[in-house]
């Protein structure tokens, strides 16, 4: 879903795509945020048996989406790695062994919270780790940052960002999202052994829902709900979202 | 008394002090002015002879005294810790030891006796663990940590006796299991313990009874105390009745009545079955009786605030507490003169046992007011007071096979010293809940402490136990401590504690609440308007705030809705098709008569041996409502098993809706043809018994069930970290079970827990022996399909009950571009001034 953003001057335009990743189709970038990788391993660390997968995985489904997109440059918004604990050498050959195979496309990170205590080796076939990334009109960083540049358009993860929507006939839709606000886009947690919670709605919010096999721009539907949910007698009777991580709960 | 014999006392010699012992517990009761019951006296001379056994009778009737008396008189030295006494709520451990330390002085003055639960603080702990007292009361989770201690073997190996207080409260839970495991590993510690229980008057008392003790030991001695209790139990009929809602669950509309019900008397206890109808009735009562010393009382209040709402009614200086389940149990408080019960009391056990809180000065009679809160519950109010007035009670059926428990247990056992695993596998295997284990199960149970599961068996950094020259130990110490820190089967979700901005706590509320609140916002809580001035993520920092009538949120705890026993669904049904029998008088049945005319007027009036199916267009979709009146767990499973049936039928998102007389399912699209003949075959089909189990399996996954139910096994088996009260986990081992769920789902698909989740969905929450009982039972029913212009009054309360499950069976962008379709139609509904199709009445 092509889509542009707003507030920036002369804007350029992003693709959302399934499988919650986008593409910046002027220069072949793809986007993803938040993978966490090695998150299965730490737990076991701590003695959580959590079994493995998750992390080759997503890798998996990464390099199909290079493939698919025939990527230039792969750029990570943050959270690669989940924690020191988790970064076995099983988990940093996984990645190592992914990079090799989508070698002709160009691997940037912008360092997250979590990458920050991870010491990542060279072997990991990284090109560009940096904190930020300046690249008018965009700016790629993990965390939103305080204030915004409005002439800019930020682009950002970190918040692990998900929607939930109820229909009058009780149905309710519970997903990982992508949202913009007037200067910042965020994107949904690439990684499936992640958390996420629900982003908090104003009427300059706009909303995707990030699907495997699509994504919807759900921003009206979540303005109609939300109106529904203030409005109706009915709506107050029933239980909100309870906070749990799903897809249709 | 004291007895100081050097070489082994003769038979006779042994017989003779006991009688003199047990002649001196009977002295001490006289000199307070009463007789042992003949009960009592049976409970004493089968501890003497050294038998294991269950007391049950009604609450308030000296069962505490039965057994510990006995426990004293048995002549036991005065060595460290004699006597374990297990006591469900941390809360009643205080109490308990009160009791229990009064005829020591008498009877037994070297005798000491302590409390050590999860509130004694650490220097006392330390203490105790040193100098042990002769009785430790305790919970099961405390002696669970206890049992994990190096030293257990050691400080275990001198106990006599093991009393498990309110058996039946823990008996059908995994509390219940767990119990059961520690009482293994202390009879393996010291051979010859004696177990006893103390319960209320339950439907199976044998299989109670074998459950506390195990297979092992047949024929556990019963003591049944016959003491006969007058209770009165009554209904508020609502007047004018025709203004009583059709449903909803505050019952406010009783309130005049309810509020003249106090006035007569000088105490009284008003019973809920929520915490959040706990706040709003303290809020109503005190609002308009300003005058009245009210106090509130349930389990998410802060401990303080709960003893000195205890300590008040104990000295009878209240007029009322308003209370949860929070005050089912514990030592009676005598000034109580009569309960309400907010609600229909859902079983005659409760029902019961909330009476029996009443009347115990002497020559005082229980009295119990039912007070419904929609005019359907005057019918299950009067069921309830039929039943329990025939002497009717419920069965709790213990629980059976639960791995996750298991797997606690195994490391557990592990930290206090090893075990070789034949021996443990035995000692399990003496549990009435794992005399069924098979060697496949207890295998991978061993193998998911050891290795996370066969799954996780490459990964070498994963390690629970390990094995060392034939025994299994803790795989290091910070294993033990974090093992330590997570023992327990009680699942609650993150807890905030809401505090003054100015210094004190009020309680606990869960995170899912108090996160949906903006600052500034206010909300009832522990009885008082709050606003909320900040939340931090651990504390919620309030004020206070002026009370005022709307616009004020009430905290909802998540908790399972009692749901009917069956029963009392049986009664209700027999009395909605029939009415009283000829000679009952039934005011209640009386006063729901005019609703019962308009539901046969309106649709038809159920009757037995057949189901009533009534459907029914709305702006909302198509509706289908059921009455199989079979209680709100087997409707769940019912509605799951229907709705998945509905939608292989025909693509179809569906929701659905039960309660205890019947179950609602919504789709968008018409799904069930309207023709007499041929809906008829229709809901046949869909009812069939053929098939059952594959079915159930299968719409397992299609819904959120199973999912939902991992919730409380992935804690209890050790998928998520514990951490101390009051502090925030390590950050980095944040996962939601949701979330392990699918991980497990999709790189583990073997794992047992998943299985376990399943089964116990199938088991405790459909209840699947029911389940199939109720289809065969339907399969042999005429089936009566209405189709009426509007919600019937039966309808009504289903159709305003909060969503119990949703199905789908359609693509993921088909379902989204039919929300938004909804969405959008409803926006322009009500913006239209005829706006809605069904308006409450």
């Amino acid at each position: 879903m092509l889509v542009e953003p707003r507030g920036v001057i002369d804007p350029p335009q992003i693709d959302l795509l399934p499988g919650r990743a986008a593409l910046l189709p002027a220069d072949g970038t793809l986007l993803v945020a938040d993978l966490h990788l090695g998150k299965a391993a730490s737990f076991r660390h701590a003695g959580l048996p959590v079994p493995e997968g998750s992390s080759l995985g997503d890798l998996e489904r990464l390099e199909q989406l290079v493939q698919a997109t025939e990527a230039k440059r792969l750029l990570i918004l943050g959270d690669l790695f989940h924690a020191a604990t988790g970064c076995t050498p099983a988990v940093f050959e996984e990645f190592a062994c992914f990079r090799r195979r989508i070698a002709t496309t160009q691997v940037v990170l912008v360092e997250g919270n979590h990458d920050r205590r991870v010491t990542l080796p060279e072997a990991l076939g990284i090109d560009r780790i940096v904190e930020r990334l300046d690249e008018p009109p965009w700016v790629f960083v993990h965390e939103p940052p305080q204030s915004r540049l409005t002439e800019r358009a930020i682009v950002c993860g970190h918040l692990h960002p998900r929607i939930s929507i109820r229909s009058p006939s009780g149905d309710r839709l519970s997903q990982r999202c992508f949202f913009e606000e007037p200067g910042m886009w965020v994107l949904p947690a690439f990684g499936s052994f992640t958390g996420s919670s629900v982003v908090p709605v104003t009427t300059t919010t706009r909303v995707w829902a990030a699907g495997d096999e699509g994504v919807v721009d759900v921003t009206r539907m979540v303005q109609l709900a939300s109106g529904r949910r203030r409005g109706t007698a009915r709506g107050t009777g029933r239980r909100e979202g309870d906070g749990r991580e799903g897809q249709w709960q | 008394m004291k007895r100081r014999t050097t070489a082994a006392p003769s038979r006779e010699t042994q017989a003779c002090s006991e009688h003199a012992r047990i002649a001196a517990a009977a002295e001490w009761c006289g000199q307070r002015g009463w007789q042992p019951f003949p009960f009592q006296r049976e409970a004493w001379q089968a501890i003497g002879d050294g038998e294991s056994g269950l007391i049950h009778a009604p609450t308030g009737t000296g069962k505490t005294l039965a057994v510990w008396l006995g426990a004293v008189a048995a002549g036991w030295t005065a060595q460290p810790l004699r006597v374990v006494w297990l006591t469900p709520l941390r809360a009643l451990a205080a109490d308990t030891a009160a009791a229990l330390a009064e005829p020591l002085a008498a009877l037994a003055p070297e005798w000491t006796v302590a409390v050590r639960t999860g509130d004694t603080p650490a220097g006392v702990r330390r203490a105790l663990r040193t100098r042990p007292p002769t009785a430790m009361i305790t919970t099961p989770e405390s002696l669970s940590l206890l049992l994990s201690f190096e030293d257990a073997a050691e400080a275990f190996s001198g106990l006599r006796m093991v009393v498990v207080d309110e058996w039946h409260e823990l008996l059908s839970t995994k509390r219940g299991v767990q119990t059961e495991l520690a009482l293994a590993r202390l009879r393996s510690l010291s051979p010859g313990l004696l177990t006893w229980g103390i319960s209320a008057t339950l439907g199976n008392i044998d299989e109670a009874a074998a459950a506390l003790v195990g297979p092992a030991q047949r024929s556990p001695r019963i003591v049944r105390a016959e003491v006969p209790r007058r209770l009165e139990i009554e209904t508020l009929i609502p007047e004018p009745m025709e203004r009583f809602p059709w449903a909803g669950h505050m019952g406010m509309r009783l309130l005049p009545q309810v509020i003249a019900s106090l006035e007569n008397v000088a105490t009284s206890l008003v019973f809920t079955n929520t915490r959040s109808q706990a706040e709003r009735w303290f809020e109503a009562i005190t609002r308009s009786r300003p005058e009245w010393k009210v106090a509130l009382h349930h389990g998410s209040i802060d401990r303080e605030l709960r003893t000195a709402a205890e300590e008040g009614l104990r000295r009878g200086k209240l007029k009322a507490v308003v209370a949860t389940g929070s005050l089912d149990l514990g030592v009676d408080f005598g000034p109580v003169e009569q309960v309400l019960q907010i609600g229909s009391p859902k079983g005659i056990a409760r029902l019961l046992q909330r009476a029996g809180r009443s009347g115990h000065r002497p020559g005082a009679v229980g009295r119990l007011i039912c007070v419904p809160t929609h005019a359907l519950e005057l019918v299950e109010c009067a069921a309830a007071r039929q039943a329990a007035g025939e002497g009717a009670s419920e069965p709790r059926r213990p629980l059976t096979a639960a791995l996750d428990v298991l797997a606690q247990h195994l490391v557990t056992v592990a930290c206090s010293g090893g075990f070789r695993e034949a021996d443990l596998f035995d000692e399990v295997r003496g549990t009435a809940a794992f005399a069924d284990l098979d060697q496949t199960s207890w295998r991978w149970a061993m193998d998911f402490a050891a290795r996370g599961g066969p799954a996780l068996s490459a990964y070498p950094d994963f390690a629970r136990i390990r094995e060392r020259f034939g025994r299994w130990y803790v795989a290091g110490p910070a294993m033990a401590r974090r093992h330590r820190m997570s023992i327990g089967t009680i699942t609650s979700d993150a807890a905030v504690e809401v505090k003054w901005l100015r210094g004190g706590r009020l309680g606990t509320v869960e995170e899912s609440f108090i996160s949906r609140l903006n600052e500034g916002d206010r909300f009832l809580f522990a009885g008082r308007t709050l606003r909320l001035f900040r939340f931090d993520g651990l504390t919620a920092w309030v004020r206070r705030a002026k009370p005022s009538a709307g616009g004020v949120a009430v905290p909802r705890w998540n908790g399972g809705r009692m749901p009917l026993s069956t029963l009392l669904a049986a009664e209700v049904q027999a009395l909605v098709a029939d009415g009283p029998k000829p000679g009952q008088a039934m005011e209640e049945v009386h006063a729901v008569e005019p609703l019962l005319a308009t539901q046969a007027a309106w649709s038809c009036r159920p009757q037995r041996d057949s189901l009533l199916i009534e459907l029914v267009a709305s702006r909302d979709g198509h509706h289908a409502f059921l009455y199989p009146f079979e209680g709100r767990l087997v409707h769940e499973g019912l509605a799951a098993l229907v709705a998945w049936r509905i939608a292989q039928h025909t693509p179809a998102t569906l929701v659905c809706t039960v309660n205890d007389w019947g179950l609602q399912i919504l789709g968008r699209q018409r799904f069930a043809p309207s023709r007499v003949s041929s809906a008829v075959s229709y809901w046949r089909r869909m009812l069939s018994p053929h098939q059952l189990l594959e079915d159930l399996l299968a719409c397992l996954n299609g819904t959120e069930m199973a999912r939902r139910q991992f919730r409380e096994i992935a804690r209890v088996a050790g998928l998520i970290a514990g951490h101390a009260p009051g502090r925030k986990g390590d950050r980095n081992l944040q996962a939601s079970a949701g979330l392990l769920f699918d991980v497990l789902e999709e790189h583990d698909p073997g794992n047992m827990l998943l299985e376990q989740a399943r089964r116990e969905v199938l088991e405790s929450q459909f209840e699947y022996g029911r389940l199939s009982g109720a289809l065969e039972r339907l399969a042999n029913s005429e089936i009566v399909v209405m189709e009426p212009s509007r919600l019937s009054p039966l309808a009504f309360p289903l159709w305003a009950e909060q969503i119990q499950s949703r199905l789908s069976t359609q693509g993921w962008l088909e379902r989204i571009t039919d929300m938004a379709r909804e969405l959008e139609e409803t926006a322009r509904c009500s913006s239209s001034p005829e706006g809605s199709s069904i308006r409450r009445r």
